[in-house]
């Protein structure tokens, strides 16, 4: 009976994460398991296969100096094919003397929406490290964009890996999708390792969808079945891309 | 009963939303061990600016070649062109811009304080390239643009007044010319018919910038010509530099040809910039239309710049642009830019390296090419590249020889030139004189570790015996780590005072694999001349191969060695010293391959394996493959729908591979046979399941056959596979199944592969 009555008080629990995840899902559907970064680089993906592999390109860098809004546009061609599934990448750094204010805000969103509207583009990712004081003004800034985007279009984010494992301040966050960054991680990474080889997923729902990994680091060991972000130190080529789409396919 | 079900249900309903099952897997990003850098030098890059050479290479980067053509000439670097050089070769080559954010912003600030404007527009300084590519930008409106400006307001100021309203007109006219910095409206200023003379001078400016951001370039540079005749303007001077720079935007933004850029347009910006640096007045805009010239010229006329950069960079004093023409001279040579004595010779050696994309000439034109280019020049570059395609039958070899004799040692073409001597003193039988020689440069402490090498690799080949190859077969890899800037494996400097690790060398692992026969091998591993880890790798691969070649008493021979050199490994072979017939000795030397994935019938060149022996590599690096080879077994197997061929036969790629000379004839014929024999060996999983298949269906009582049917199919999914090796793997498990369904073995065999 004990036991009866216990997974009875599970239930509500169990039916908001099956329909969180599925709303979360349902937007995401659109882009393809595999994603390639394109960062500020020259590149021509026309050789990539729209159906199974996505293309989050950096479409603008904005930077928050004391009061100002910096953007910086993506000044490097990009090719892509024309039924390709994007992902507009935008980066904000604020350095420490960064007002945060409103307008900085406001300046922000603007921007990342604009981005969001461009031919092809089906999803936006907004990549950032919060230090715990700026957390406030990231949270009010993505609330901000879910609000003037339209509702089809997600909201990505990318996530320290510490964000995904024990500090959960993102959980409340508007958003579909948190990646969590697995390279350059620098102090945190025997963690990260020591984490998923025991089998334990990172805390935050949001960042067991997704992983964020790079090719010149080596991962001995991987969760299969996720959408996996992949960014390159050069432009991408097609040998390059095959050998990863061969390899991600043998994690499934 | 009811209430017991749903309980079950809800509890399994659950356990499955709060379960997590990730399945692991791999990355396919090694490490690797170098030798020697076949394209930079393996030092430090400031030594090799400051004329430290060591051996070039063909296969060098040609921004490191031309630097050594200018050593090699006698021409050093100075410290301001060795910065410039070492700017070149890290790829930090985009000039340093000015942020335009900047000067935007003290824009917007000095044009507050004139009263009375309307509020600041907003203004972007990028505009999309063009409407069918949104995805990426320009920087229209430039730094300068606001900062002169800013200037020119403050000028204003000064003579009109902060409150005049010429000055509020000057600054209205320069909001127009801004509105079109984001290229999304066109904004132009109306003309001024009355007012100071200097406001409508002003304004005639403002008119033809607002054109040329608005890219009615020829609007633009009509404007900028007519105030290029009016001498009272103040924007006289800079006009015509203007003009060009209007058509030269004209020629890359409105290009409607296949061409990268508007070729007329180009040619024609490139003729006003000429008559500009050919002005005997020219003013502040020379040195700018000089550098724009550069860039023109760099896309109108390659091959001519390609020659005129090539004699540039060759002065001692090369001007003040030598990083930017090192640069563009590198370019212009991997766009196949060849003219001028430095691109040739660049152009020949490059032509030596191995699948060159393009060949211009074949070998034998190249050793003529050079050689007709060194006797009429007597150069050193020539001389090395003469030397370096010389062959023993060539008539001239003997003279190149004496010419290189006279290299000395303070030469920086002296480890270069004696090592492609040596390689001909060898071609042409002189194998004393180049083994003594090899010797003495081996023993010189100063030599590069990556040059130490290559004349390691001449000296292993002129081993007199074992105990001489086996002096020679490890070599020491040069410091090394990933750039991340560049993604490029480069020299570790920092690491260098770590002691080296010896490794098998890529030509001693080839030897091993392929041209010395089980006794010898056996003879090899028991030798105290090499390190104990590589004596253990060697015997380790020796007892796999005796294993495959069905020699049984070299396997037991090894024993001792093995007992020495790995202990745990050595226990594990008990049952193996033990079994009293072929057919046990077989099944038992079967899983002790089975349960070591690291045992390979041959020796690895450079980094061992990254798991221990008896662990399984994440990254298929277990047993062979079709290939036999000793190193890493990524990337051979046959996966989903690629590489189906991958993987299925045995392909010796270098039959022609010469035996070591110390060999006995009896020895060379033994060598070949069992080489022949392992080639039909095949992939190890496939190899390692038929073995125990036979074994198992003749003796299926044997009580280890279980736990080998477990091993070998587990090897099946971690080994180097091809299209076959399901179907093995299948036989394998159902066999297992079937005859065993009560071992633990069977329990823990859950899948085929």
């Amino acid at each position: 009976m004990l036991l009866v009555l216990s997974a009875l008080a599970l239930l509500p629990l169990l039916w908001y994460r099956l329909s969180f995840t599925h709303a979360r899902a349902a937007r995401l559907r659109p882009i393809p398991r595999i994603v390639l970064w394109a960062w500020e680089e020259p590149e021509d993906l026309r050789f990539v296969n729209p159906r199974d592999t996505g293309i989050a390109f950096l479409a603008a860098a904005i930077r928050l100096q004391a009061g100002d809004t910096i953007i910086h546009p993506r000044f490097q061609p990009l090719r892509v094919p024309d039924a390709a599934k994007l992902v507009s990448v935008v980066r904000i750094e604020a350095d420490s003397r960064a007002e945060l204010s409103r307008s900085q805000m406001e300046r922000s969103v603007a921007a990342i929406v604009e981005t969001g509207s461009w031919p092809r583009v089906h999803a936006v990712q907004v990549d950032f490290d919060a230090t715990l004081s700026q957390r406030n003004f990231y949270r009010n800034l993505l609330i901000e964009l879910r609000r003037r985007l339209p509702p089809a279009v997600p909201i990505s984010i990318t996530a320290l890996a510490s964000w995904c494992l024990d500090d959960n301040w993102i959980s409340a966050l508007p958003i579909d999708e948190a990646v969590p960054m697995l390279f350059r991680m620098s102090a945190g990474r025997d963690q990260v390792v020591a984490r998923l080889a025991s089998g334990t997923d990172f805390r935050s729902p949001l960042c067991q969808a997704s992983l964020g990994i790079s090719t010149d680091e080596r991962w001995s060991t991987l969760p299969a079945g996720r959408r996996v972000y992949i960014f390159h130190t050069k432009p991408w080529d097609q040998k390059t891309e095959l050998a990863l789409l061969r390899e991600v396919r043998q994690w499934r | 009963m009811a209430i017991k079900l749903v309980s079950r249900v809800l509890l399994l309903l659950v356990a499955l939303s709060l379960l997590v099952i990730p399945i692991y897997s791999c990355g396919p990003f090694f490490e690797s061990a170098v030798f020697t850098f076949q394209n930079r030098p393996d030092g430090p890059d400031s030594d090799f600016a400051a004329g430290k050479i060591g051996i070039l290479l063909p296969s060098f980067r040609s921004a490191y070649l031309i630097v050594a053509y200018r050593y090699l000439s006698g021409v050093k670097l100075s410290n301001e062109q060795q910065a410039a050089a070492l700017q070149v070769w890290q790829k930090n080559v985009t000039p340093e811009q000015p942020d335009v954010e900047d000067d935007l912003t003290k824009w917007s600030e000095a044009r507050r304080s004139v009263p009375n404007l309307p509020p600041h527009p907003d203004i972007s300084p990028y505009a999309v390239v063009s409407e069918d590519q949104p995805y990426f930008k320009f920087t229209n409106c430039q730094a300068d643009a606001f900062r002169n400006a800013t200037r020119t307001l403050q000028d204003r100021t000064a003579k009109f007044g902060a409150t005049s309203a010429e000055l509020r007109e000057w600054a209205a006219g320069q909001d127009h010319v801004f509105a079109n910095c984001g290229g999304e409206a066109e904004q132009i200023p109306p003309a001024l018919s009355s007012g100071p003379r200097l406001l409508r001078a002003d304004r005639a400016y403002q008119i033809a910038a607002a054109h040329f951001y608005s890219r009615n370039f020829d609007d633009a540079v009509k404007e900028f010509d007519a105030i290029a005749q009016d001498a009272a303007s103040p924007w006289a001077g800079i006009s015509p530099y203007l003009a060009a720079r209007a058509l030269i935007r004209k020629a890359n933004l409105q290009n409607k040809s296949d061409e990268a850029f508007d070729r007329a347009v180009m040619s024609a910006a490139q003729a006003r910039l000429e008559r500009i640096v050919g002005d005997p007045h020219p003013g502040a805009i020379h040195q700018p239309a000089v550098r724009l010239l550069n860039y023109v010229r760099f896309r109108t006329e390659p091959s001519k710049r390609v020659a005129e950069l090539g004699e540039i960079l060759q002065k001692p004093d090369s001007g003040t642009n030598f990083k930017q023409d090192l640069w563009d001279y590198v370019l212009l040579l991997s766009n196949g830019q060849n003219s001028g004595d430095p691109s040739d010779w660049i152009q020949t050696l490059g032509a030596l390296r191995a699948n060159p994309p393009s060949f211009p000439r074949q070998l034998p034109d190249l050793a003529k090419h050079s050689l007709a280019r060194w006797q009429e020049t007597k150069s050193l570059p020539w001389l090395i590249a003469a030397i370096t395609t010389a062959k023993s039958n060539d008539p001239e070899a003997q003279t190149l020889l004496t010419a290189a004799q006279q290299v000395p040692a303070s030469s920086p073409a002296y480890l270069t030139v004696r090592y492609q001597a040596i390689r001909l003193m060898i071609a042409t039988g002189k194998l004393e004189p180049a083994r003594k020689e090899l010797d003495l440069l081996l023993a010189n402490p100063g030599i590069p570790i990556g040059s130490h090498n290559l004349f390691n690799e001449l000296r292993l080949t002129l081993a007199t015996s074992l105990e001489d190859f086996l002096q020679h077969a490890p070599e020491t890899t040069v410091p090394s780590k990933l750039d991340e800037s560049t993604d490029e494996v480069v020299p570790d400097t920092q690491n260098s005072s770590q002691a080296p690790q010896p490794y098998f060398s890529d030509y001693a692992a080839e030897i091993f694999l392929k041209r010395l026969p089980l006794q010898t091998l056996v003879q090899a591993a028991e030798s105290q001349a090499l390190p104990k880890l590589l004596r253990r790798d060697l015997a380790h691969s020796t007892w796999v191969r005796s294993v495959l070649l069905g020699d049984f008493g070299t396997a037991l021979e090894l024993q001792p060695a093995l007992h020495d050199l790995d202990r745990p490994l050595w226990t594990s072979m008990e049952s193996f010293r033990s079994a009293k017939t072929d057919p046990e000795k077989h099944i038992a030397a079967l899983l002790v391959i089975l349960s070591n994935p690291g045992m390979k019938p041959s020796v690895r060149a450079g980094l061992p394996r990254s798991t221990t022996l008896a662990e399984i590599d994440q990254f298929r690096d277990n047993w062979w493959c079709a290939d036999m080879e000793g190193g890493p077994t990524w990337n051979k197997s046959f996966v989903g729908e690629y590489n189906k061929d991958s993987n299925l036969k045995f392909v010796d790629r270098d039959p022609d591979f010469p035996f070591p000379a110390w060999l006995t004839d009896a020895q060379k014929s033994q060598a070949s046979s069992q080489w022949a024999q392992l080639g039909a060996v095949g992939t190890a999983p496939n190899f390692l399941v038929r073995q125990l298949l036979a074994y198992a269906n003749e003796h299926p009582d044997d009580p280890s056959v279980p736990q080998a049917l477990h091993l070998a199919v587990r090897a099946t999914r971690f080994g180097c596979v091809n299209i076959e090796t399901s179907k093995l793997s299948k036989v394998a498990f159902d066999l297992l199944h079937q005859n065993y369904p009560q071992s633990e073995w069977t329990a823990k065999t859950g899948y085929y592969y």
